[in-house]
């Protein structure tokens, strides 16, 4: 009966001791395992897990082995004798047992043990901290394991996507060698010869398609292409670019002389001509084409010569710049040189180009420019400003003063004044051919003549009729100088605004003269019309007495209205508004009204992708789809139409009473 | 019925009374008074009742009180009317306004009413993303224009920026554009020129049906006999040389066809006999200055002669002057030369013209009317549709229901019904349909279509005609009635 009892005492105290410690150590487990739980995988949970049952352990064997002497260092009662209740060799112990057991209920009691475990038993602080930091580097460990994965699992896609190769082969001109690749977004010259090839065929061929519709069946052998436009190929549910450079023409640039009419100076001995041409491949050919005009009127002579721009060490490039002499140039005081450039690239339809001609002028002595003008012509002297041009410039400083109200004064007053300078220029050409400025204000009546002075002169005027005006002196009749005289009255008052720095008010006036100047050029291009041509008379007496013949009443149906959109395109685009099938060949009507439309790679590109997305079976891609396809629809019609109106009971109720 | 019981108490006090009992007086008053309390119908002193709209049963409320842009139009019809508190927020919104359904051909214009002006870019994409309309102003409203080119439907998208291109709010433009109905055209022309043979030309691109004639002499007439026959048009031409020299049983039977419903256009350019005018008409004409230009988009030159303003007639625009005609309409247009934009504007000289029918009120009667069901109809919330012209059920293939449509108070002409739609997208309703915001589309636009409601709200407010306390409790009564009863038969039995 002795040793039940002691047994079930020592079951007992050690049961409550075990309970007390994991009651005291719980949140430390609890918070343990909360960082293995955080891992959310079930051996980070595990481990966790075993963690804290190897803790439990640990704590079980240490109160096993030694809670009988804590229960002597807290418990007086005991005696220093629990060590008895496990063993008691002699009798002398066995009665010290006996006598603890009797009392062993009431000396250990609940405040006993937890005094006896909160002595012995820590939180266990360093567990959480060595929990956590361990969870951490499991943490570490998963997420770089986690990049492995992706990683390998990139490999492996590279490694099944690198089983398609691509030989691009750019056009032997552009100098570029040929280059493999693997698949991916590529820029190629245009005319390139690119084939995919299959590194390792096995199986069924996997097709690729390419965004106009068409798929390449590459099997054991290569399949290859023009690149002429770009487009991308989808292998495998991945879309790559191939975008084509097209190869440009090539570029001239005349950097001097910088105006197109230029005018040396009269006394230059120089004349600046600066040239660069480029291309994005090669210049094969580039050569400075030379007029030199001499002579005036009727006789004038014209030298062509050609020179060849000299290469340079860099072949996409040749220029010229060099200050010619006039000698060389062949030019002499009044001459005009006209030049261009024409040039060429290697393209194998080589791509030819043109400069517009320049004027190179060198001015002759003054006196004989006079004379030129002998004969009135309406043919303005090139180095002077056109009434277009004036107006233009005044249209500009206008712009520049409203889109900048802070311009500086100066500048305004600058400009406005050089504009008003070469308005005057202008209208002192026109003066020419009236005579005199002066003839604008006020006309001297013709037969008004003055009496004072005498002699043979007097005599003259006094009973002649000689009209020799300066301004009855020109060429012109009447009706014209009048157009003249508007002209120069407009040009007068655009000019007046102009240097009063008012460039607004000048604009009228200056429309006004340019209306007068082109109905000036109007009216000479009718009067040779007239002389060159003379209509037969017509017979009055036939005139309006024919036979209606051929003339007849009739009576036809109304033709069928032209479509603007193609009626196969519009009712694909409502078979694209529902989810239902689309039919067969839609693909090819969308794919063709792509191509034909949307000039925009890009755009072409995008709207390509949406068909393929479409074909792919997506529904949501169907409204892309139809953006691409409206849009492309550049002229929208504008249909007459009648206004819808509710025809109920009510309106026509109101209606019977009152006017709709 | 409670006087009754507290003057029986008062007697039965008053007996008490007399017999010098005065506990026993109290208690037999207490009674009475218990009793009367318990069977009348008290109530608590009224006072200010104040219901949160969002929360409280406002039936109760004497003032409703609201945060925010307040509540949607659909929850306030359900709300009796009541004095509000509220204070409109100050935080910028706008409103959008753009028709739902147009006919193809006419153009769409979209506008954003802002409630903060600024200087502010207004885009319309289209499902690719790719800009097909684009403003840009300072102004409060901002408005773009597109002519879509098929009809289809299609969920546009409007985008609001600032003026630095950050993007402010962006959302559905939903938008049906139907076929349109072909015009029905009677053509007469006396006068034959290159203006009736573009407007011929504009007619026939519009694919409308044409029945044209024009005389070039006494025995010399061009015909056109229209693709399918119709017999009444919706519109009728006549140049006014034609109208001059026709017979008057032949411009009579014209006159009655308009008056029919019809409407008349007339080309004034060929005008010269005035008194034709004015005994058909009552149209007074007047000489204009010679070559005088008309319009400003599209200048053209007026006619010879044209209107005054007298009588019936009145001015639609500019060279335009229109009367009513019974059920019809005559409209006068006083300008010619409009070939000349025939090649150079066929764009602007087809809108010019689409105008002209609008001012002639050219009308086509269609038997079916869907009304709008609000600016915003939005998921799950009621929406109404109300249709005239329909009765009975209406199909809803998205909802898979057969609904039926019921006449409405405030809607004359209409029937009506209330659906949930659960999802936004397109509610298809017989042969239209509807579409409907999701709860996050165009928060902005949301909150001034709260604000709206919540204002208009505010203006049919009344205040609560029973102004009543609440009921009190009868078990305080009927305890003391209780208490006071026991405590007299205790002290009756001792």
């Amino acid at each position: 009966l002795n040793g039940s009892l002691r047994m079930l005492a020592n079951a007992d105290i050690l049961k409550r001791l075990l309970l007390a410690a994991a009651l005291r150590r719980a949140p430390m487990w609890f918070a343990a395992l909360l960082p293995w739980a955080w891992l959310r995988t079930m051996p980070a949970l595990a481990v966790g897990l075993i963690l804290i049952a190897a803790d439990g352990w640990r704590m079980w064997t240490k109160i096993r082995d030694r809670w009988t002497i804590w229960l002597d260092g807290e418990v007086a009662a005991m005696e220093d004798s629990s060590a008895l209740l496990l063993d008691a060799g002699t009798p002398l112990a066995r009665m010290q047992r006996t006598r603890l057991l009797a009392r062993i209920n009431d000396a250990v009691d609940s405040p006993a043990i937890r005094r006896i475990v909160a002595a012995r038993v820590g939180w266990g602080w360093p567990w959480i901290v060595a929990s956590v930091v361990l969870a951490a580097l499991w943490f570490v460990h998963l997420t770089r394991g986690g990049d492995a994965v992706a990683a390998a699992a990139a490999a492996k896609l590279a490694a099944v996507r690198s089983e398609v190769t691509m030989h691009v082969e750019p056009p032997a001109y552009t100098g570029i060698s040929a280059f493999d690749t693997g698949p991916r977004d590529l820029l190629v010259p245009e005319g390139s010869k690119v084939s995919w090839c299959l590194t390792k065929p096995q199986g069924e061929p996997r097709p690729i398609e390419l965004s106009d519709g068409r798929t390449l069946r590459i099997g054991r052998g290569c399949e290859q292409e023009l690149a002429t436009e770009s487009i991308f190929w989808r292998w495998e549910g991945v879309r790559y670019t191939l975008r084509v450079q097209p190869d440009e023409a090539p570029q001239i640039q005349v950097l001097a002389p910088k105006e197109m009419v230029h005018v040396l100076a009269r006394d230059a001995k120089l004349a600046p001509i600066h040239i660069n041409v480029n291309d994005d491949y090669q210049v094969t050919r580039a050569t400075m084409h030379l007029t030199l005009a001499r002579g005036t009127g009727e006789n004038v002579r014209f030298t062509d010569r050609e020179m060849p721009l000299p290469a340079s060490s860099d072949p996409k490039q040749r220029g010229w710049n060099k200050q010619w002499s006039l000698a060389e140039l062949g030019m002499e005081p009044g001459d005009e040189l006209y030049f261009f450039i024409r040039a060429a690239d290697n393209a194998t339809v080589p791509h030819a180009v043109q400069s517009p001609t320049y004027t190179i002028r060198l001015p002759g002595p003054e006196a004989e420019e006079e004379e030129t003008t002998a004969l009135p012509s309406l043919v303005k002297p090139e180095n002077l400003r056109s009434q277009r041009q004036i107006i233009i410039d005044t249209e500009q400083l206008v712009a520049d003063v409203r889109a900048n109200p802070r311009l500086e004064r100066a500048v305004v007053r600058q400009r406005s004044e050089k504009i008003a300078g070469d308005q005057a220029l202008l209208r002192r050409r026109f003066g020419k051919f009236l005579g005199e400025e002066s003839s604008l204000f006020g006309e001297a009546d013709d037969d008004d003549h003055g009496g004072s002075g005498g002699g043979q002169q007097d005599v003259l005027h006094q009973y002649g009729h000689a009209h020799d005006e300066a301004e009855n002196a020109t060429l012109f009749d009447e009706p014209t100088k009048k157009i003249l005289r508007r002209a120069l009255a407009a040009m007068w008052d655009a000019e007046k605004s102009l240097r009063a720095i008012e460039p607004k008010p000048a604009l009228p006036p200056e429309y006004k003269a340019l209306e007068a100047i082109k109905e000036l050029q109007q009216a000479d291009r009718i009067y040779l019309q007239k002389t060159a041509f003379a209509p037969p008379a017509i017979k009055e007496e036939i005139r309006m007495s024919g036979d209606v013949v051929g003339a007849a009443s009739y009576k036809r149906e109304q033709g069928v209205a032209d479509q603007v959109v193609p009626q196969e395109l519009r009712s694909l685009i409502a078979q694209l508004s529902g989810d239902a099938a689309l039919p067969g060949l839609w693909s090819r009507t969308a794919q063709d009204w792509i191509r034909e439309r949307i000039r925009n790679d890009e755009q072409r590109l995008a709207a390509q992708a949406a068909v393929q997305d479409v074909a792919d079976g997506c529904v949501a891609c169907r409204a892309v789809l139809r953006a691409w396809l409206r849009n492309a629809i550049t002229d929208a019609p504008v249909i007459l139409q009648a206004q819808p109106v509710v025809d109920s009971k009510l309106s026509r109720a109101l209606g019977k009473g009152g006017r709709p | 019925m409670n006087l009754i019981f507290l003057a029986v108490g008062i007697v039965s006090a008053a007996l008490y009374l007399y017999r010098k009992n005065w506990i026993d007086a109290s208690l037999v008053l207490l009674m009475g008074a218990a009793l009367a309390g318990l069977t009348g119908d008290y109530r608590q002193p009224a006072g200010r009742v104040t219901v949160d709209a969002a929360r409280g049963d406002v039936s109760r409320a004497d003032v409703v009180t609201v945060g925010g842009d307040g509540l949607r139009q659909a929850q306030w019809e359900d709300l009796p009317a009541r004095p509000l508190s509220w204070a409109m927020p100050a935080t910028p919104v706008f409103t959008l306004d753009f028709p739902r359904q147009i006919a193809l051909g006419r153009t769409f214009k979209l506008s954003v009413h802002r409630s903060h002006a600024g200087q502010a870019r207004l885009q319309l994409l289209a499902e690719n993303k790719q800009v097909i309309a684009d403003a840009a102003g300072s102004s409060a409203t901002l408005s773009v224009q597109w002519l879509p080119p098929v009809a289809e439907r299609m969920v546009l998208t409007a985008r609001l920026q600032d003026a630095s291109g950050k993007t402010i709010a962006e959302g559905p433009v939903p938008l049906v554009v139907k076929p349109p109905v072909p015009l029905r055209v009677q053509g007469r022309f006396g006068a034959p020129g290159f203006d009736a043979n573009t407007l011929n030309q504009l007619l026939d691109k519009s694919n409308a049906l044409i029945d044209w004639q024009v005389v070039l002499g006494k025995a010399l007439t061009r015909t056109e006999s229209p693709r399918e026959a119709f017999a009444e048009p919706d519109l009728v031409v006549v140049d006014a040389a034609w109208f001059e020299r026709a017979g008057s049983a032949q411009r009579s039977a014209m006159l009655g066809q308009v008056s029919q419903g019809a409407s008349l256009l007339v080309l004034g350019a060929s005008a010269a006999e005035l008194g034709v005018w004015s005994s058909t008409l009552q149209l007074t004409l007047r000489p204009q200055a010679e070559n005088r230009a008309a319009g400003s988009l599209l200048p053209m030159t007026a006619a010879p002669f044209n209107p005054v303003i007298s009588g019936p007639w009145s001015s639609a625009g500019e060279f335009l002057w229109t009367r009513p005609l019974d059920k019809g309409r005559v409209l006068w247009i006083g300008v010619t030369d409009w070939h000349r934009y025939a090649i150079s504007e066929p764009r602007s000289l087809a809108m010019w013209w689409q105008g002209v029918l609008d001012a002639g009120a050219v009308r086509r009667r269609e038997s079916i009317e869907w009304l709008s069901p609000g600016p915003m109809p939005l998921a799950g919330e009621r929406m109404a549709l109300c249709a005239s012209g329909i009765e009975g059920k209406v199909h809803v293939p998205s909802l898979n229901a057969e609904i039926d449509l019921l006449r409405r108070p405030g809607r004359a002409d209409a029937a009506c019904t209330a659906v949930w739609p659960t999802a936004p997208g397109w509610l298809d309703v017989e042969k239209t349909s509807f579409y409907v915001f999701g709860k996050d589309d165009w928060p902005a636009w949301q909150s001034a279509l709260r604000r709206e409601a919540t204002a208009a709200y505010a203006a049919r407010a009344t205040v609560n005609p029973e102004r009543r306390g609440a009921p009190l409790p009868h078990w305080p009564f009927a305890l003391l009635f209780a208490a006071a009863a026991l405590a007299l038969w205790w002290r009756e039995r001792r």
